[in-house]
């Protein structure tokens, strides 16, 4: 299982992410990630607002309710062209602490 | 018996004790619960256990308000935190001078507070002085007429006129559109169990027309009817309450002897706060006549309690001035005892600045004296 406050700290990128595939809602926003951590990125789902409402005021992400009559509303969430450049900045920082993390580990197996 | 839709309700509600959430993220809150609800239902939950689970996994809803609050609070810029500073300083230093003179500073404090809360009052009190009878559309066309006699040495001004005065100043006068007398007289109404004592206004026709006071119910051209009777609101909810009384028939009692029945054609919308003059039951001038056979409407020596004039043209005022004289020598051969020096209109207008020098004015004359009392709160208020 994957510490809380990691699954926190990585919670932004994955965000950003998801919604580079298309726009998305809370809900499913949530099951995507327990989906592709397999359940091991795991914490309360209530948590998962405040960040999306934090991303749309830094201008991140912007949201729209749609209204069907079949269906229930949905709060859509789309990512922002200063979203897409965040997303290209958090990938690079991660792949750097990968990198780092990758090349210490290297270095303990041929150790 | 587990009650799914009032359990989600019940959870909602806690969302009601924090401030971060405003209706559109506890409804997205809410759709967020519903869809896993449906989702743990169709891996067949039950509707407890699909409650229990989405719940559990939303998590506390303190510590999503705590993060959510963090959201919506305002950022601290070097701005905010600066104003925070001086501010924070300014109270310090404020707070110690105060409590270097306790007694002093308490003087001062109440002293600027009694100014501030004076100066508030007279601000209200002359708003409410200076509106009074405003609302009359016809205020500057609408003149009372006046008239100066010598009592005791000195010339008052009085707000009666002889009785025959409005019919023949409508005789002689083309330019008055119109004329309302008004007479006023203490009598008994009886409407079922309800016997009270009133004063009833007799007026012209013309009353509703020279004077804005709408009505709530009923037409104001009944007033022509001579069994009519048009109330005022107060009055009409205490006789009838709320309910609509036109159509009602209501005994007045003159006398012992002599009583009329009238039948209620209007009711008048309650009548804005500053008015200097108001009624409370409206019936035709006419009926003086009819239920007294001793009132004589061209008796020279009698007098009527007002006789209000309606000139378009308020320049004509000057020719109706002039052609005055011929009724002052009428008056004056009968009446002996208030020998009229001069006749005088005063403008609806400025009747209630008038008022205080007018001896029986329709116009309730305490308006003057509030002048005053404007004058002498602003001057309290200057001095605290």
């Amino acid at each position: 299982m994957i510490s809380k406050n990691l699954t926190a700290a990585t919670t932004k990128p994955i965000i950003l992410g998801i919604l580079k595939q298309g726009k998305s809602y809370g809900y499913l926003i949530i099951k995507k990630i327990k989906e592709l951590s397999n359940g091991k990125m795991k914490y309360s789902d209530g948590m998962l607002y405040p960040v999306l409402h934090r991303l749309e005021k830094d201008g991140l992400i912007k949201s729209d309710w749609s209204m069907h009559k079949d269906s229930r509303p949905r709060k859509y969430y789309e990512i922002t062209e200063m979203g897409k450049q965040a997303l290209v900045v958090e990938k690079e920082q991660w792949s750097q602490v990968n990198s780092v993390l990758n090349q210490l580990w290297d270095l303990n197996i041929t150790s | 018996m587990f009650d799914l839709e009032s359990s989600i309700k019940k959870w909602l509600k806690s969302f009601s004790s924090f401030r971060a959430f405003d209706h559109g993220k506890v409804r997205e809150m809410e759709l967020h619960l519903r869809d896993h609800i449906d989702d743990l239902l169709a891996e067949d939950y039950s509707e407890k256990e699909a409650f229990e689970e989405a719940v559990k996994e939303f998590g506390e809803i303190k510590e999503v308000a705590g993060d959510e609050f963090s959201v919506i609070k305002a950022k601290r810029t070097v701005g905010s935190l600066l104003r925070l500073t001086m501010f924070h300083n300014y109270s310090k230093t404020s707070i110690r001078s105060l409590m270097r003179n306790p007694l002093n500073s308490f003087i001062n404090i109440f002293g600027l507070s009694m100014a501030i809360g004076v100066c508030v009052l007279v601000y209200g009190f002359a708003k409410w002085t200076y509106s009074m009878d405003d609302f009359h559309k016809n205020k500057e066309k609408v003149y009372l007429t006046t008239f100066f006699a010598d009592r005791d040495g000195m010339l008052q001004q009085n707000g009666k006129s002889p009785r025959p005065l409005g019919e023949m100043l409508q005789e002689d006068f083309p330019q008055i559109e119109k004329i309302c007398r008004i007479e006023d007289r203490n009598v008994v109404i009886k409407y079922e169990e309800h016997v009270f004592h009133e004063k009833i206004r007799y007026v012209d026709s013309e009353f509703l027309e020279m004077f804005t006071f709408p009505l709530k119910w009923g037409a104001a051209t009944s007033l022509g009817d001579l069994n009519s009777i048009i109330l005022s609101e107060d009055i009409s909810i205490k006789y009838f309450g709320e309910e609509n009384p036109v159509g009602k028939d209501i005994l007045i009692k003159y006398d012992k002897d002599r009583s009329g029945l009238f039948t209620i054609s209007g009711v008048a919308k309650e009548f804005p706060d500053a008015h200097s003059f108001r009624f409370d039951f409206l019936i035709n001038y006419k009926n003086l006549e009819n239920y007294d056979s001793l009132y004589d409407l061209q008796d020279w020596s009698k007098f009527v309690n007002a006789t209000l004039i309606e000139v378009d043209n308020p320049s004509d005022l000057k020719i109706i001035e002039e052609g005055m004289d011929k009724y002052r020598l009428l008056q004056n051969e009968v009446q002996q005892d208030l020998k009229v020096a001069s006749f005088k209109f005063v403008q609806l207008d400025v009747l209630y600045e008038n008022a205080v020098n007018i001896r029986n004015g329709i116009s309730y004359p305490g308006f003057a004296d509030n002048q005053s009392a404007s004058i002498i709160l602003f001057l309290i208020a200057l001095f605290y």
